[in-house]
């Protein structure tokens, strides 16, 4: 059902468009996805702002996000209303108000591609990117931009972009914008990580 | 000679009636009326499971070998052309644009749909309360869920209508590109719902044969598709195959069977015309069958017709004796009034044995009762009065003698024979007493018709569509649509509150799809005109940072609601309709409902908040209660036919020795038998257990003509000749008989088959006196 595909796109991923249309000598995207598929794991905290056209306030909420290579993914919101969000195995658990649902990545292939945009991120899973996305990259190791434009037209009914920002190994920020106007910046803080 | 003909004239009267009903008698191919007859909401359940009930329309079709870009575009390709077609109700294949209908329509009607559409709902503090759940919503990982709908659905209306009528479609197949795929990808799906009844097989197989011809013309249009296979099943689907293999299997094989015996009935007549003579009672018994039960039931079950028709083959054997046993001296009349006193008997055993099948509460088995009670009486009747009148005097069957060779033979070493077949009984009764395990056949498939294969291919598309039978239901019964949804729109709130408690799982109710007209009304009724619903937003919404003119689309759809048509079973998309019908259906004597539960843990729980009238149905145990019944009733079948003829044996031959003369050989060739179709691998099916008492009427025939005193050598030569040559005839018709695909025919062909030979065996060594000297 079209709200339910939809379910995602608080994944939490917003942001904004840092627009260096070039990249340092030597950076390419082959290089970034494998250093990010090095990483077995990570936590991070994280803010997550807002704005939405219907609003006239933006909306603020926080909490932690939890990462293990190659497939599960858990957001945690604790503030100002505690809801949990678990990719796993393809399996999207959501836990809002008290209720649990459950989706199945492969019945719905545009939270597919939604929920895909960060793990395949994450997991430094370039062809499961360019399944779904057209990818550009921007800056060099120190400070990155990756930009996802979805491929798949009733995908980009839902999500009009994402811009994944990072340093190294490390996601620092996500931000999307959906096809209506409304924006959302997610400042990420890693706070561990295992590499191998 | 001036003979006195009324029998003859009275038995073409019968004949000419007994044709004229059979050609107007209802034939029936559903399993489903061969079993009990439904009486609780329980039986019903399990009834409606095993003949399709409310899913009897359902076509599931699967498309493999190719490809998968050539799979989905066939499956595609296919569904248009099938769409057009004015033979189906519904076309679904997991398609954008039946999904995007299907939600589109519960978008519209959301209001009308949706239980939350109360007049607290639309106060202002409901109002308040809904655009406060709607920030929190929006905040959320939801967020851009609710963005999209919250301007039209504040109230969320449709968001709880995606979970209550999405849940349901968790089992369902995976979409690829539009297409339903099955779980390993090898194969495209599609589910047809058909416009006829299920019961219309023409019908039924015209949309089978459309759907074939569709195939075929979108497999020439896609290349790469040569190989591609089309395969399908449904309740359809199986009622058309069991008409045909049925139809093919008894006409064909009863054909060639009766070939076998045939031809051994020439060898030993050698007179065409004596055969067909011969034949005459087998036929006139059948005719009577046929029209008995169709009096008596209102309908044929085609099983009954092709089970039916081989118990009367007993029948044949009336003739036998009658033809073989008339001497070259003496008439067919002379030699009728001789035997009669044997056959007779013979007669009125097989009709006691078969007359404990009239009880039985299953519907086909009584239905074989009396078909085979009213075949025996007019074959032994015909062959009693009309036979002898029709043969040409001075008939006799010349090539009888050397038939009846090998029985002589056994008589003159009798002690031997009765050692060997005595050590044979002992290994019997004891391989029986020994024996581990179940044996009794318990899987009610097995008495259906239809090859294995067929079977599984149906268990594996239904599991592919995720079109699962839910082991539990809650069944309950109205006098109409409108009463039968009255009673699930009370059930509702009940089972979410256990469902909240967690006493069952998810449920689901033909009220969530189609509303009773009376809670339409009040929904519509529940909804405020423009002017107050625009005041109350006013009041609600401040304080709340929404944008002033955010919810225009909120208005406008809340003001079409007020001025939409009540919702109707007609008015439903396809895939919901499906849904719907699944479990609400109509039945001669009004509504039925079964409405699944996805888990029961709290039965108790779930039973003491019940209203009544509705009953928590567990199929397993339904179909556990059957199968005792089943078991239970094929054992009374064979204690009750065995005992009736005991009783009737007793009255007539007043006297125990010779009882035990004739019925101890039947006892041990019937235990022989049925160790041998057991260390055959098999179980023993109700089919069988028909079988051995058929097997018992057959063979106490032999024993009692074995079992007389004959004077006379001659005679009793000739006797000898026509117990082999019936035996022959029989174990011949049958043996072919077992070649059948169809269970009731291969069962009941191989038990008899060697059965009555046993019963031959143990007849001529132990029933027959002892030969001490030649007279």
């Amino acid at each position: 059902m079209r709200w339910r595909f939809l379910a995602c796109c608080g994944m939490g991923l917003l942001c904004p468009l840092a627009a260096a249309a070039q990249t340092a000598p030597g950076f390419t995207l082959p290089g970034l996805m494998a250093d990010l598929a090095q990483v077995r794991g990570a936590s991070a905290s994280y803010t997550e702002t807002k704005s939405l056209p219907l609003l006239t306030t933006s909306l603020q909420s926080s909490g932690t996000l939890d990462y293990r290579a190659p497939d599960y993914v858990r957001k945690t919101t604790t503030a100002p209303a505690p809801q949990n969000f678990v990719l796993q195995n393809g399996i999207v658990t959501l836990t809002l108000n008290g209720q649990t649902q459950h989706f199945t990545l492969a019945q719905a292939p545009q939270l597919a591609g939604l929920v895909e945009g960060v793990r395949a991120t994450l997991a430094g899973d370039l062809p499961a990117l360019r399944l779904y996305y057209n990818l550009s990259l921007s800056g060099g190791p120190e400070h990155w931009q990756l930009l996802l434009h979805p491929r798949d037209p009733a995908l980009a009914k839902m999500m009009a972009w994402m811009s994944i920002t990072g340093t190294g190994d490390k996601i620092t920020e996500i931000d999307s914008a959906d096809a209506k106007g409304g924006e959302t910046k997610m400042q990420v803080r890693e706070t561990t990580q295992n590499a191998p | 000679m001036r003979r006195n003909l009324w029998p003859v004239w009275l038995w073409l009267a019968g004949l000419a009636f007994c044709a004229a009903l059979t050609a107007r008698a209802h034939y029936r191919t559903d399993m489903g009326d061969f079993l009990p007859k439904a009486h609780s909401l329980g039986q019903v359940a399990l009834e409606a499971q095993v003949s399709g009930g409310g899913a009897a329309k359902l076509l599931l079709a699967g498309i493999d070998h190719a490809p998968a870009p050539v799979l989905e575009a066939l499956n595609k390709n296919l569904a248009s052309r099938l769409r057009q077609s004015p033979d189906f109700e519904a076309v679904l294949n997991g398609d954008d644009s039946s999904l995007a209908e299907t939600q589109n329509f519960i978008w519209k009607n959301r209001y009308l749909l949706s239980a939350g559409t109360t007049p607290q709902c639309f106060s202002v503090a409901g109002l308040h309360a809904a655009l406060e759940n709607g920030l929190a919503l929006l905040g959320s990982d939801l967020g851009g869920v609710a963005a999209q709908t919250l301007p039209a659905d504040p109230t969320g209306a449709a968001l709880g209508l995606a979970q209550s009528l999405g849940s349901a479609n968790a089992n369902g197949p995976r979409t690829e590109n539009g297409v339903w795929v099955s779980p390993t990808g090898q194969a495209t799906l599609l589910l047809l719902r058909t416009k006829a009844p299920g019961f219309d097989l023409d019908a039924q197989q015209r949309a089978q044969t459309i759907l074939t011809q569709a195939f075929a013309a979108a497999r020439a249009t896609i290349p790469g598709a040569a190989n591609a296979r089309l395969r399908m099943t449904g309740p359809g689907v199986f009622a058309v195959q069991t008409r045909d293999i049925t139809k093919r299997d008894v006409t064909r094989l009863s054909l060639l069977a009766s070939a076998g015996a045939v031809l051994f009935l020439l060898l030993a007549y050698r007179s065409p015309l004596a055969l067909g003579l011969g034949l005459l009672p087998v036929i006139s018994g059948a005719l009577a069958g046929i029209a008995a039960v169709s009096l008596a039931f209102g309908f044929v079950h085609a099983i009954t017709l092709g089970f039916g028709i081989t118990l009367i083959g007993e029948a044949l054997d009336y003739s036998v004796y009658l033809l073989t046993q008339t001497q070259r001296e003496d008439s067919a009349k002379v030699a009728m009034a001789r035997i009669w006193p044997t056959l007779r008997l013979g007669a009125l055993t097989s009709i006691a044995g078969f007359a404990a099948m009239l009880g039985s509460s299953f519907t086909g088995f009584a239905q074989l009762g009396l078909f085979s009670i009213a075949g025996l009486v007019t074959a032994a009747l015909v062959t009693r009065f009309v036979l002898p009148m029709l043969l040409p005097d001075g008939f006799f069957a010349p090539g009888a003698m050397a038939i009846g060779a090998p029985l002589r033979g056994i008589r003159h070493h009798q002690g031997l024979a009765r050692m060997g077949l005595g050590g044979l009984a002992v290994l019997a009764l004891f391989s029986l007493a020994l024996h581990r395990g179940e044996l009794w056949q318990t899987n009610l498939l097995s008495l259906s018709p239809l090859p294995p294969a067929t079977q599984a291919l149906d268990k594996t598309l239904r599991a592919e569509l995720g079109i699962t039978t839910p082991r539990f239901f809650l069944a309950w019964r109205a006098g109409n649509e409108q009463g039968a949804l009255g009673i699930s729109e009370t059930l509702s709130p009940i089972l979410s509150d256990l469902a909240a408690k967690g006493e069952i799982g998810g449920f689901s109710l033909p009220s969530q799809i189609l509303p009773s007209q009376a809670a339409q009304q009040a929904r519509r009724a529940a909804l405020p005109d423009d002017a107050t619903l625009r005041a109350r937003f006013a009041a609600a919404s401040s304080g709340l940072p929404y944008q002033a003119n955010a919810f225009a689309p909120f208005f406008q759809d809340v003001a079409a609601a007020r001025k939409a048509p009540l919702l109707t079973a007609a008015r439903l998309p396809p895939p919901l309709a499906l849904r719907l019908h699944a479990m609400l259906s109509q039945t001669k004597t009004g509504w039925v409902v079964l409405a699944p539960l996805s888990a029961v843990n709290g039965a108790a729980a779930l039973q003491a908040a019940l209203p009544p009238g509705v009953k928590l149905v567990d199929l397993n145990l339904q179909s556990t209660l059957l199968l005792r019944l089943f078991q239970h009733e094929a054992t009374a079948l064979a204690l009750c036919g065995g005992v009736a003829i005991l009783l009737i044996l007793a009255l007539f031959l007043r006297s125990w020795r010779q009882v035990a003369r004739v019925a101890l050989p039947l006892l041990a060739a019937v235990m022989v038998c049925a160790a041998a179709l057991i260390a055959g691998g098999g179980k023993l099916s109700i089919f069988m257990v028909a079988g051995f008492l058929l097997t018992i009427a057959v063979g106490s025939n032999y024993c009692l003509f074995f079992a007389r005193h004959e004077l006379d050598k001659a005679v009793r030569e000739r006797a000898l000749a026509s117990i082999m040559l019936a035996n022959l005839c029989t174990v011949a018709a049958y043996g072919l008989l077992s070649l059948s695909s169809i269970p009731v025919l291969h069962d009941i062909g191989e038990t008899v088959a060697l059965g009555t030979f046993l019963c031959l065996l143990f007849g001529v060594a132990f029933a027959a006196p002892v030969e001490t000297q030649e007279t």
